[in-house]
């Protein structure tokens, strides 16, 4: 009954096809709101538990199932959809086929997080992929088709080398379903597959020097695309590098890899931010950065802190993403200088809640999640404060230029982000979390440091404009390789 | 004589290698479709049994399994194949 | 620039016996070497080939648009409905046609996935001409 969560939203992205030749398009959007909503009513008379679909047994069938990590992030991927279905009923007016793909996309990653067999997982991360390949040029410019086209090639690549890694497990254990082949011995070809599959999670989940797709691709997509992508559709690679984790074993020089890597991302994505000038670009390597904390949970062996900061991420990130849009949407330009939520209380109020909920004080949802995190942190505790006063420090920029400069109403289009700045207070009071001495020192220091930046004018470094070519294409494949030699080679010490 | 996992390991890697060194966007999507071949005859010719039957009446069955898998892969490439060549004509100019 | 007598004259007689060809495989398609992609993919080819030897526009005027979208779309539905039907009978995606039928659901999913597969791929040939067409 756990997989009916994903056959809701597949049914009515089917129906809603149907209406584009019995030319009844006007009932679309009924359609779209009913299969991004209904899931909802699944989710709440399903507890949790785990089966084989059809009945079969474990050996033949494939398993889903709802523990404890995972109806976690199927909860902040509900209120996440929910918020987006309700922006793009109003934002794409005319274009049923954006509808269809954003129920795709919903199914795929649905289907993500329930799965517990590793093909299962791989498909339902292509179909979500797939469909936000073409949701990411869908507006018809020029810029976002040469996006699409980049971030087509990494993350194709990407996925074929999983599958290859996924091979060389089938083949030593015979079994594809992840608790059986927890219990088979280890030997030197299940590290190195392991070691492949993690390479390719980590160009598709952007970590630091595999991210180069991901600012392009966020910036260029339509506004509550951006949230949706930056806020669940890079979360589901990082599920399976939870889920490689816990049923694996993962040995100690990898381990190690990935904790330098998840340290060099949270401060390579504060530094780009702190440069940046467009305002979507300056969310996305904010993305970056924030993955970085998914990955040291994960690297440090501490699954529950790295799944209550991914669930956080979910919340805080695709509000931010709402909101931004509402304001790009109104002034129809991207750049810091020309945008401001002035006249608009209700969009002011949700982005100073979601920015400090990002930055991990008290009564917002950050706070628990970087708490779970630091609790199995065993070295480096103050280059995790100083990476949090880099993200305050950032966000105090953006609020800052926002503050000044004059705006207007935004109408209806700013109500999903409140309903987003609301969720991240109520998810903040019933993780539980407590009021800590070093919130006020870090919001201290991440303004003075903001200060102390802009007097000095290093903020008014601006990288100038590059087009995208193919030859990024190029890059991002000979990186790929070379950490695919890096952590083939970590594996076998 | 080279069994068929190593040569699918090889054509992977010339795949790979076309990726990283070539500049025009049709030879990009080709060795895309190269390195799919690759992972294709990698486990087709690795879920190989000698003189084993079809896997219909279990006799001495060659595992079905990898078959259908490939299958599942190839119909993903064939997709994005045609996303991507799409995407190559709407761009129009120096790309294509 | 046109293609000669005999080659239109020729695809006009073979692409019927191509679509028998793939409905053969998709009703053996439980027991023997088949299936619904592949039989699906055998649909497309017969209607592509009809394409390029008698032109793009023609061989809309014989296959239009609109059907071929209604079929997909339906198609579609069928696959879901089908497996949403188990549920009546037990689980999600049970095979609850095995006495009545021989495969099962296993055939219902072949003949739905021939008729989607193959009509996609129709529809992408079509969009990817109109636009070669137009420069």
């Amino acid at each position: 009954m756990i997989a009916v969560l994903v056959a809701i939203p597949l049914l009515f992205a089917f129906l809603t096809a149907l209406t584009i030749p019995l030319r009844m398009e006007k009932y679309a959007r009924y359609l779209f709101l009913v299969g991004a909503l209904l899931p909802w009513l699944a989710y709440l008379l399903m507890g949790e538990g785990s089966e084989v679909v059809g009945g079969w047994p474990r050996v033949g069938g494939i398993e889903v199932a709802l523990d404890i990590y995972s109806s976690l992030l199927v909860l902040g991927e509900l209120i996440l959809f929910s918020a987006v279905a309700l922006y793009s009923v109003t934002y794409f007016k005319k274009e049923v086929k954006a509808l269809i793909l954003l129920l795709l996309v919903h199914a795929g990653l649905l289907g993500t997080f329930i799965s517990r067999d590793l093909f299962n997982f791989y498909i339902f991360m292509e179909i979500a992929s797939v469909s936000s390949f073409a949701l990411v040029g869908f507006s018809g410019e020029k810029r976002a088709i040469r996006a699409a086209y980049k971030y087509l090639m990494l993350s194709l690549l990407a996925s074929y080398f999983f599958v290859f890694s996924i091979g060389i497990i089938y083949l030593k254990t015979g079994y594809l379903n992840l608790e059986l082949i927890s219990q088979v011995s280890p030997s030197t070809e299940i590290r190195a597959a392991v070691a492949l599959a993690l390479a390719s999670l980590l160009l598709k989940a952007g970590i630091f020097p595999l991210h180069l797709w991901l600012p392009d691709a966020h910036a260029n997509a339509p506004s509550p695309v951006s949230a949706l992508f930056s806020g669940a559709v890079v979360k589901a690679p990082a599920y399976g590098m939870l889920l490689l984790s816990l049923y694996l074993p993962l040995p100690e020089s990898l381990r190690n890899a990935l904790l330098v890597l998840a340290f060099s991302s949270m401060f390579f994505g504060v530094g780009a931010m702190l440069v940046e000038g467009d305002v979507k670009r300056f969310l996305a390597y904010s993305t970056v950065s924030q993955m970085g904390y998914v990955l040291l949970g994960i690297a440090t062996l501490n699954p529950l802190g790295a799944i209550y900061y991914a669930f956080a991420h979910m919340l805080f990130k695709g509000g931010l993403f709402l909101s931004a849009g509402a304001m790009v949407d109104k002034a129809k330009a991207r750049e810091l200088d020309k945008l401001s939520y002035r006249g608009d209380i209700l969009l002011m109020v949700s982005t100073i809640m979601l920015s400090l909920a990002i930055g991990g004080i008290w009564p917002f949802v950050g706070s628990p999640a970087k708490a779970a995190l630091l609790k199995g942190l065993p070295y480096g505790r103050e280059l995790f404060y100083l990476a949090g006063m880099g993200t305050l420090a950032s966000f105090t920029k953006l609020n800052y230029y926002l503050m000044k400069g004059r705006g207007e109403e935004s109408g209806t289009l700013a109500l999903p982000s409140v309903m987003m700045a609301l969720a991240a207070l109520l998810a903040g009071f019933s993780l539980g979390g407590s009021p800590k001495a070093m919130d006020v020192y870090l919001l201290l220091g991440g303004a003075v440091l903001f200060l102390l930046l802009k007097a000095s004018g290093l903020l008014e470094i601006r990288l100038e404009k590059r087009e995208i070519t193919p030859g990024d294409v190029n890059l991002g494949a000979a990186l790929f390789a070379l950490f695919l030699l890096l952590l083939l080679h970590l594996s076998q010490g | 004589m080279i069994n068929a996992e190593t040569a699918g390991i090889i054509v992977m890697l010339i795949g790979l290698y076309g990726l990283i060194s070539k500049e025009n966007p049709i030879k990009q999507v080709l060795s895309i479709n190269v390195v799919s071949l690759g992972l294709i005859l990698f486990f087709i010719g690795a879920g190989y049994v000698e003189g084993g039957d079809f896997p219909i009446m279990p006799s001495n069955p060659v595992d079905p399994l990898p078959a259908t898998l490939m299958l599942t892969t190839l119909v993903v490439d064939v997709a994005i194949t045609a996303l991507a060549l799409a995407m190559i004509l709407r761009n129009g100019g120096e790309w294509a | 620039m046109k293609m000669s007598l005999v080659v239109r004259t020729t695809t006009k007689l073979v692409a019927p016996f191509l679509v028998t060809y793939g409905a053969y495989l998709t009703i053996y398609g439980y027991e023997s070497p088949g299936g619904g992609f592949q039989a699906g993919v055998i649909f497309a080819v017969s209607v592509i080939l009809l394409m390029t030897a008698y032109g793009y526009r023609r061989t809309r005027k014989h296959f239009p648009l609109r059907t071929v979208q209604l079929v997909e779309s339906s198609a579609a539905l069928f696959i879901v409905g089908i497996a949403m039907a188990g549920l009546a009978f037990g689980a999600f995606f049970i095979n609850f046609l095995r006495p009545y039928v021989p495969g099962g659901t296993v055939m219902t999913f072949n003949i739905g996935v021939a008729l989607k597969v193959g009509t996609s791929f129709v529809l992408v040939f079509y969009i990817l001409s109109r636009w070669v067409d137009r420069d």
